[in-house]
């Protein structure tokens, strides 16, 4: 009997908090769904889309042939002969405008090793 | 069971779906209708479709309580971008209410504060078997749980919405 009563106390508190609830119209809820279905496209016509955009982005960032490797080897010093250190610049793929900066008066003498011919000429 | 015959039934259970999507959206009307739409859009689009292993109410509540927990995963993301910020709306102006619907309002308010702190499943199964009519074991199958734990959350919703009551009551 206890139980009956607290339940029948529980339905009319439950019934009161939904006692302001006005749903709002059936039809406009209905229908703004059926409009919001129709002005979706279907996800799945994305798809070659969105696969041929990949492909144009792969094919134009693949390398040419031709093209200069991007960095090849970075070198600081190297010894050679036991005496000269050589210097080996990086073999940079890009040109910049302020490479110039790097070749300096001389330089020639740091990459290669002095030889004598027979004649003992200097090269 | 068609399209028009689907659209009959889901008119007739319109105002308890509504009701139904307030219950899931903490009393929020604005999400309640938002959730409502979205429901009947993924009746629509076939994203979610009556198999007929249930009745239609206990299948439709189930779609509206996913859709509910979905939204308010998403609405937790735009909390967290700042988007509710932006998108803010102007709450209607309300008349003020006459003292004798201020008293009936108060008790309206405590309820649903009440309510608003028990565990989301115990608000659940409540709703579903005091408001809704349905049976425990209905309430379970729109819940997605068994019908042990739907009983564990009908006893412990019962007992601590009463010992919550109680307790404002006295307060």
């Amino acid at each position: 009997m206890k139980d009956h009563d607290t339940e029948g106390k529980l339905r009319a508190l439950i019934g009161e908090a939904h006692s302001a609830d006005r749903p709002p119209s059936f039809r406009r809820t209905w229908d703004a769904a059926r409009r919001f279905r129709a002005t979706r496209g279907p996800v799945w016509a994305l798809i070659p889309a969105l696969a041929a955009v990949g492909l144009l982005i792969v094919w134009s960032a693949r390398p040419r042939p031709g093209s200069p490797p991007a960095l090849q080897e970075i070198q600081a010093v190297e010894w050679s002969a036991g005496v000269i250190p050589r210097l080996r610049f990086a073999t940079l793929g890009a040109s910049g405008p302020l490479d110039f900066l790097l070749e300096t008066p001389g330089s020639e003498l740091l990459h290669t090793v002095p030889t004598f011919d027979t004649d003992r000429s200097f090269p | 069971m068609n399209y028009s015959a689907l659209e009959e039934e889901i008119e007739r259970l319109h105002p308890a779906s509504f009701s139904w999507a307030l219950a899931c959206c903490g009393w929020s009307r604005h999400e309640a209708e938002e959730v409502l739409q979205v429901a009947y859009f993924k009746v629509l689009e076939g994203r979610a479709r009556f198999d007929g292993r249930s009745t239609l109410k206990t299948w439709l509540f189930g779609v509206i309580r996913k859709t509910a927990a979905d939204q308010r995963r998403r609405r937790l993301f735009e909390v967290l971008a700042l988007h509710r910020w932006f998108s803010r709306r102007e709450a209607p102006a309300k008349a003020p209410p006459a003292d004798e619907q201020l008293g009936q309002e108060q008790r309206r308010a405590r309820v649903v504060h009440a309510l608003a702190q028990l565990a989301a499943r115990q608000r659940e199964v409540l709703d579903l078997v005091f408001y809704q009519e349905m049976t425990v074991e209905e309430a379970a199958q729109v819940m997605g749980v068994t019908v042990g734990t739907a009983r564990v959350h009908y006893d412990r919703g019962k007992r601590r919405l009463l010992e919550k009551l109680s307790a404002e009551d006295c307060g």
